[in-house]
């Protein structure tokens, strides 16, 4: 099949009413689409640059100081120690046949009570650490049934819990003064702090009670909780860089004048493929025939 | 002198000519065995150009190592499915342009899914586009006779050659020109950051040195006239020299290849061999150099590895992850926009908010992708699917052209689109990419009888 110029011409000419429909057609659609584009792209913009409030718990440190004093309910535990070395020194003396340079009764006693006031304060201070009383908190949290918080991570992305909640991993004691502590909770949420704090204090009592046979008092001093910086919403600023709010609405005249414009260009192209496949298969089939 | 050059030059041929009739014969004995053993050599060579080559040197920037064997196993699968479903015929323009696709697009993005851990969904969504193309250029084709216009050849040729004189003029006015400079391949990025051009020049520089300039090539390779094709080559270079444009430069290499090699008949196996033989020696080359020190395979690594192969395999994943994010585009980037009157959300480009996308400051550059890249930015997988059906209606248009005799020019010809594809939007590459004209001068140049006719410059 062979045009020449003329003849193109020839067929554009001959379907003008084609395209003047799609210039009509066309140019009526875009008054549509461009006020839908307009205002969705609106919307979009605020959608997606909008820093939405994040999803994740508000976690950070909290830390909480205790003034302690404790009571010894029974003294047993210290005068048993007191009656063992006693026995050895008894013992000592007994073999090498010094008894004068035994010590008197009674500063032997007195020295063995001093010992084991020692020997209870140093006990208070490894019931601060002590390991069952972590036990105690943990099998208290899982029982709780309490979680790892949500995290994010440094790119913004949410980043589910992992899982049930590890005490020792967020937990930790130190002795500030001779008899302070503080506990210091990490990356929890407050409130779950506060619980943990709780049942750690509860248990101190408890191990306290059963393991040294002494009675804890314990006043809280100060109490703080310090949040997380909150990771920023990567993807609002990413959308401020480089999404632009729509200006202004499409001008009816200019947006219907670009789409008959841009319609006469397509129609003629379409008028003329039409037209050449059309003769084309038309050709072919004479051919055969 | 001349004489026993010519008297050596066909005792040459004498000799090589019973070989090169064994291979063929060869070939034509064995093929499905062939393109099954080159197929599967191809797919081989590509996986060990990322693992030994790519992604050791450009991991910092995307071609990360990162295998998955559940994603090897299935991408493996869905090559093979690909490879088997293609036609494998000689001579036919459609199906070579559809293997080349394949081999130059799809491959290497199968390659990288399944070695850095590319999106699943996006890569099922491309293998049902490219298999759903296939599925169409395997139908029959419709009965049709070819369209020409008639009478304006001459016009055109005339209207052409004042083109190139103007594109040609026109850079060195604006921008002056800057030699064998050009051929350094790190100043030309300094050379296209500081060149100004006219408003509207960047369509004719397109049509220029991607359509104009290199069909004129292949038009006088056709009809054998030497010098003509080696002033055009030398325009060409020229132009690569005053604008800096690698595709400028490198766009001749595979037309002259391609051209040359089918008039073997052999062109789709010696295209696979061919490509799995280069990147074989990107390979070598490359380990060599990293032992050596040198420079040579770091820059052809850099160049067909990374810069042809995946680079635009990665940037159709980070499109797919930016705009599965971000709103998409629905066209209101280009003309149809403009005609419908669509708001564009962005304050950059699409190529340059996707490089903000991955860490680059916004603006300081482009990241471009292919077809199906860009499609997907446009309408999801939905754009995919319509313009994967457009390319293919385009190209199987061209099967009413492809005569024994033209199949050569036609496939040399739209084989540059092909590769044009993998780095560029359908439609971009329609209008200003040139694909459009060179459908024009297929409707104005493959006709015997428009020469000359009633409305032409007559030529006697």
């Amino acid at each position: 099949m062979e045009y020449s110029v003329n003849d193109l011409i020839r067929i554009l000419l001959k379907k003008w009413y084609v395209i003047l429909l799609a210039m009509c057609l066309l140019g009526g659609l875009s008054t549509i689409t461009a006020r839908r584009s307009y205002a969705r792209a609106v919307a979009q913009y605020e959608q997606y640059t909008a820093e939405t409030p994040s999803a994740v718990p508000e976690t950070g440190t909290s830390i909480a100081s205790y003034q302690y004093d404790f009571t010894v309910t029974d003294l047993s535990r210290y005068t048993a120690q007191a009656k063992t070395k006693d026995a050895f020194l008894q013992q000592y003396f007994a073999e090498y046949e010094a008894e004068d340079a035994a010590p008197s009764e009674r500063s032997g006693a007195y020295a063995a009570a001093e010992q084991a006031y020692k020997e209870a304060v140093s006990d208070c201070k490894e019931l601060l650490m002590n390991d069952a009383v972590m036990e105690k908190t943990q099998a208290e949290a899982t029982q709780r049934q309490l979680q790892e918080p949500d995290t994010v991570d440094e790119d913004g992305v949410l980043q589910k819990s992992t899982g049930a909640l590890c005490v020792a991993d967020h937990l930790s004691v130190s002795q500030t003064s001779s008899n302070t502590f503080q506990l210091k909770m990490t990356a929890l949420e407050d409130s779950v702090a506060q619980v943990l704090f709780s049942s750690y204090l509860r248990n101190l009592q408890e191990v306290g009670g059963s393991t040294y046979s002494m009675e804890l008092t314990l006043t809280e001093l100060s109490r703080e909780f310090t949040p997380d910086p909150v990771p920023p919403d990567l993807s609002a600023q990413f959308s401020q860089t480089v999404m632009q709010k729509p200006q202004q609405a499409p001008i009816l005249v200019k947006t219907v004048g670009t789409a008959m414009a841009f319609a006469f260009v397509l129609a003629c192209f379409l008028v003329l493929l039409y037209t050449f496949v059309k003769d084309s298969r038309t050709a072919a089939r004479k051919n055969r025939v | 002198m001349i004489a026993s050059i010519k008297s050596r030059w066909l005792q040459l041929r004498c000799a090589v000519t019973p070989l090169l009739t064994g291979l063929d014969r060869f070939a034509s004995v064995h093929e499905t065995a062939l393109f099954w053993g080159l197929g599967i050599l191809y797919k081989f060579v590509l996986d060990a150009l990322y693992v030994w080559a790519a992604s050791p040197q450009y991991a910092y920037a995307g071609l990360v190592y990162a295998p998955s064997f559940f994603k090897y196993v299935v991408a493996s699968l869905m090559y093979l499915a690909l490879f088997a479903y293609l036609p494998k015929r000689e001579h036919d323009t459609v199906t070579f342009l559809f293997h080349l696709q394949f081999v130059y697009s799809v491959a290497p993005m199968l390659a990288f899914y399944s070695f850095s851990d590319g999106s699943s969904r996006y890569m099922a969504a491309v293998f049902l586009c490219v298999l759903l193309q296939i599925f169409l250029i395997r139908r029959p084709a419709q009965n049709s006779l070819p369209v020409h216009i008639k009478g304006i050849r001459n016009y055109i040729t005339v209207a052409f050659g004042v083109l190139v004189i103007f594109v040609l003029l026109v850079p060195v006015l604006y921008n002056g020109f800057n030699g064998l400079a050009a051929f350094d391949f790190s100043y030309i990025y300094q050379m296209r950051a500081n060149a100004t051009y006219p408003p509207g020049f960047g369509y004719l520089l397109n049509w220029t040195g991607k359509v104009v300039l290199p069909f004129a090539c292949l038009m006088f390779l056709y009809q054998k006239k030497y010098r003509w094709l080696l002033a055009a080559v030398v325009l060409q270079l020229l132009l690569y020299m005053e604008t800096g444009q690698k595709i400028i430069l490198f766009i001749l290499v595979p037309i002259l290849v391609i051209y040359l090699l089918s008039k073997t008949g052999h062109l789709l196996k010696l295209m696979y061999l061919g490509l799995a033989l280069l990147f074989l020696g990107v390979i070598l080359a490359y380990r060599l150099d990293k032992a050596g020190q040198h420079s040579l395979g770091i820059m052809l690594n850099s160049l067909i590895a990374i810069r042809a192969i995946f680079h635009p395999a990665d940037n159709k994943f980070t499109y797919y992850e930016c705009f599965s994010q971000y709103p998409k585009l629905y066209f209101s980037d280009g003309q149809i926009g403009r005609m419908l009157g669509l708001t564009y959300p962005y304050q950059g480009s699409v190529g340059q908010v996707v490089y903000a996308f991955t860490g680059g400051t916004f603006k300081g550059s482009n990241t471009n992708t292919g077809y199906l890249g860009e499609s997907y930015a446009q309408m999801g997988f939905l754009g995919m699917l319509l313009m994967s059906l457009l390319l293919v209606l385009l190209l199987r248009s061209l099967r009413t052209y492809d005569t024994r005799e033209h199949t050569g020019l036609l496939t040399a010809l739209f084989a540059i689109y092909i590769i044009i594809l993998n780095d560029g939007a359908l439609l971009t590459t329609l209008f200003t990419g040139g694909m459009l004209l060179a459908y024009l001068l297929v409707f104005i140049y493959f006709s015997k009888h428009s020469e000359g006719a009633d409305n032409g410059i007559q030529c006697q």
